[in-house]
């Protein structure tokens, strides 16, 4: 991609609060239309970036550029109408109604004390119905679900109308429909609108299926970026996701403990699926070469069966059946 | 469309309005007529129209009763806009005009004032208590505001002025320790707050005060609606956060300091008159929420002052005991019949 149509570019930014260094970035540019999913353990920084880019927090060292232009040569108003930002706070004071709320998305392009005007009204039925959110818009921010204040507060930032979007953890808190909702949403208003999105997120899932591009950002590392498929190819996720006794299946999101299984089994790669989750779960790994796990199909039941060599050990309907016999076979010392 | 629902609702305000004005006549009319010596509300009118009933009832509304009535609108539109003030700079449903430590700072000054009265080499007057309360709300003022500007997260602030408000009543306490009776007395008396001292004179003081912190206040509705979405929307949606906390804190520092000076410290309508309004008009929205404060904040006043003229001959009840006593019985009603506080 080209450095010209890039909407925002970071070099060398060292961000941090009260004179503390957290984080030094290199260089990251965001492009128009791309959904940018931002990456890390709690602590690395995300959310200090977000706040530096959004102006709340100022930065230590290094260039923002936003347009071609330094984040400090805009006015207050000016980088309003470039910038909006979805954070993390619940509103405590949510008395508003949901049609206050969007219309404080117009306060940069509002002169003081005038009445509301026809664009502002526009501005927020566009952003309202984009985010179907037109049956709240009486309610007051304290009758609302979690999932439909996070698309409130994305409404909001659409009412602001900039071209860039900064969310702090939008997924967090909501239940997995709710998450896929409020992604699927993202991705439509960055193609739809051209919006440029920078989205932090611990849901590693969505953000490999929903971003065009992906930041890592780890302690002591420098950021890396790329699309997903790359960044998963090469390596460079599972280095950040993982811990010293476990890593991630990334095209699963499984986690795999480092304990190995040589536990053979015998099942369709569904069954299997499960199987492995169960015993990952419980910790069982290693066991004595001649013992099998596999299924039966007795009068039409499926059952599973433990194989001891070339004999039946111990059959049974369900997981939990066995389980207890799979934790004292593998206390077993292993025969040679 | 959605245009025309606003347009509606701004409508419905306007009605609200009106009814609140009249409400606000007719207590400001009940009041007058209320006191020591009770006049019709013929008379009442008769007066107000200039023409010349017997002296006595002339010079009483005159002299008394309206700068009372003034006094008590005044007090409640300061302090209820003060309090709504500071409750959405915190964002906290506690703070009142006074958790900036304004009222303290007052108190300290008059109860200087008094307890040193037999060093002073002037008259303890009426004036003078009103120049020490002004010079003692003005100095803590200045602490808090110069902290202000130092401090980033505004419930810091909010810890300071308690403690302020805590240092300076504890010096307050030790002068009370060590004053004679009467001083103590004197200075109890004022702590109870009243009305009914403050002149015409003192009026042309106060009233341009009252509405002038309270204009300012209402051009910043909407920077007030931002603030109540939190320090980083209201940021990020281009709200210059330092230049309106300065201006609020001045503000309610103004009128709580300047009500105190002549009133004393009037407790609770600041923290009430708020959630009253909030919690029977059922908005946040600071562009219909100040008026209406404004509106309840007075009326409230007025009706305080009525129960505590209700002995009739007797005596007159201390204000400070009736605000509360009023107070908080509705506040508590309200919430009952709401089931919550409205979180603002």
């Amino acid at each position: 991609m080209n450095d010209l149509t890039a909407i925002l570019e970071i070099i060398d930014l060292t961000i941090g609060y009260d004179g503390k260094e957290i984080q030094t970035i290199d260089k990251l540019t965001l492009n128009p239309g791309e959904l940018v999913c931002l990456l890390g353990q709690n602590g690395v920084g995300k959310t200090t970036l977000i706040k530096t880019l959004s102006g709340y927090q100022s930065r230590l060292n290094g260039s923002i550029k936003v347009s071609e232009k330094d984040l400090g040569e805009y006015s207050k108003e000016a980088i309003a109408r470039k910038i909006s930002i979805v954070t993390t706070d619940k509103i405590s004071a949510a008395g508003l109604t949901v049609m206050e709320v969007l219309m404080s998305g117009r306060y940069p392009y509002q002169r003081w004390l005038s009445q509301p005007k026809t664009e502002d009204f526009e501005a927020i039925e566009k952003a309202a119905t984009l985010t179907k959110i037109n049956y709240l818009l009486d309610k007051s921010l304290t009758q609302l679900s979690d999932g439909q204040r996070q698309k409130v507060m994305i409404a909001r930032a659409l009412v602001q109308n900039g071209d860039i979007m900064l969310l702090d953890e939008p997924t967090a808190h909501l239940d997995l429909t709710n998450r896929i909702e409020i992604m699927t949403l993202l991705r439509k208003i960055c193609v739809d609108q051209q919006k440029t999105m920078l989205v932090t997120t611990h849901e590693l899932n969505l953000a490999l299926q929903f971003a065009d591009k992906i930041c890592l950002m780890d302690f002591g590392r420098k950021l890396i970026e790329g699309t997903p498929e790359d960044l998963a190819l090469s390596g460079e996720i599972q280095k950040i996701f993982h811990g010293e006794d476990y890593e991630i299946e990334l095209m699963t999101g499984r986690v795999k403990h480092n304990k190995g299984q040589n536990l053979s089994i015998e099942a369709t790669s569904e069954l299997r699926f499960w199987m492995e989750n169960a015993l990952d779960r419980n910790d069982l790994g290693q066991f004595s070469d001649d013992i099998q796990l596999g299924l039966e199909n007795e009068k039409k039941v499926l059952k599973w069966v433990i194989k001891r060599g070339i004999s039946t050990y111990k059959k049974g309907e369900k997981m939990s059946e066995l389980l207890s016999t799979l934790k004292a076979l593998q206390n077993e010392p292993t025969k040679n | 469309m959605i245009q025309e629902r606003w347009k509606e609702k701004a409508t419905k305000w306007r009605k609200i309005l009106a009814v609140l004005i009249a409400l606000l006549l007719v207590l400001s009319l009940a009041n007058l007529s209320i006191g020591s010596v009770n006049i019709s509300f013929i008379d009442i009118l008769k007066v107000l129209g200039g023409s010349e009933l017997n002296e006595a009832t002339t010079a009483i509304i005159w002299s008394f009763r309206i700068p009372k009535v003034l006094t008590a609108i005044a007090v409640g539109v300061g302090l209820g806009i003060s309090g709504l003030q500071m409750q959405t700079l915190f964002r906290n449903a506690l703070a009142g005009p006074f958790v900036l430590g304004i009222s303290s700072g007052a108190s300290l000054g008059v109860a200087l004032l008094v307890m040193g009265a037999a060093y002073l080499p002037f008259q303890v007057s009426g004036v003078s208590s009103v120049l020490a309360a002004c010079i003692g709300a003005f100095a803590v003022f200045g602490a808090v505001i110069s902290m202000a500007s130092k401090i980033r997260d505004i419930t810091s602030l909010l810890i300071v002025g308690l403690m302020f408000g805590s240092a300076v009543g504890a010096v307050v306490s030790v002068l009370q320790y060590f004053g004679d009776p009467n001083q103590i007395q004197s200075y109890l008396v004022w702590t109870f707050g009243s009305l009914s001292g403050v002149t015409w004179v003192e009026l042309r003081i106060l009233i341009p005060i009252i509405v002038l912190g309270s204009l300012t206040v209402f051009l910043l509705s909407d920077q007030l609606n931002m603030l109540l979405l939190g320090d980083e929307y209201a940021m990020s949606a281009g709200l210059n956060l330092r230049f309106v906390r300065i201006i609020i804190i001045s503000v309610t520092s103004i009128l709580a300091g300047t009500i105190t000076a002549f009133c004393g410290p009037i407790a609770f309508i600041g923290i009430a008159v708020p959630h009253i309004s909030r919690l029977l008009f059922n908005t946040s929205n600071h562009r219909l929420l100040q008026p209406l404060v404004c509106f309840v904040g007075a009326s409230v006043m007025l009706i305080c002052d009525i129960i505590s003229q209700l002995p009739g001959q007797v005596a007159t009840l201390p204000i400070n005991a009736v605000t509360s006593l009023v107070g908080a019985p509705l506040i508590i009603w309200l919430i009952i019949k709401r089931k919550s506080l409205v979180a603002f």
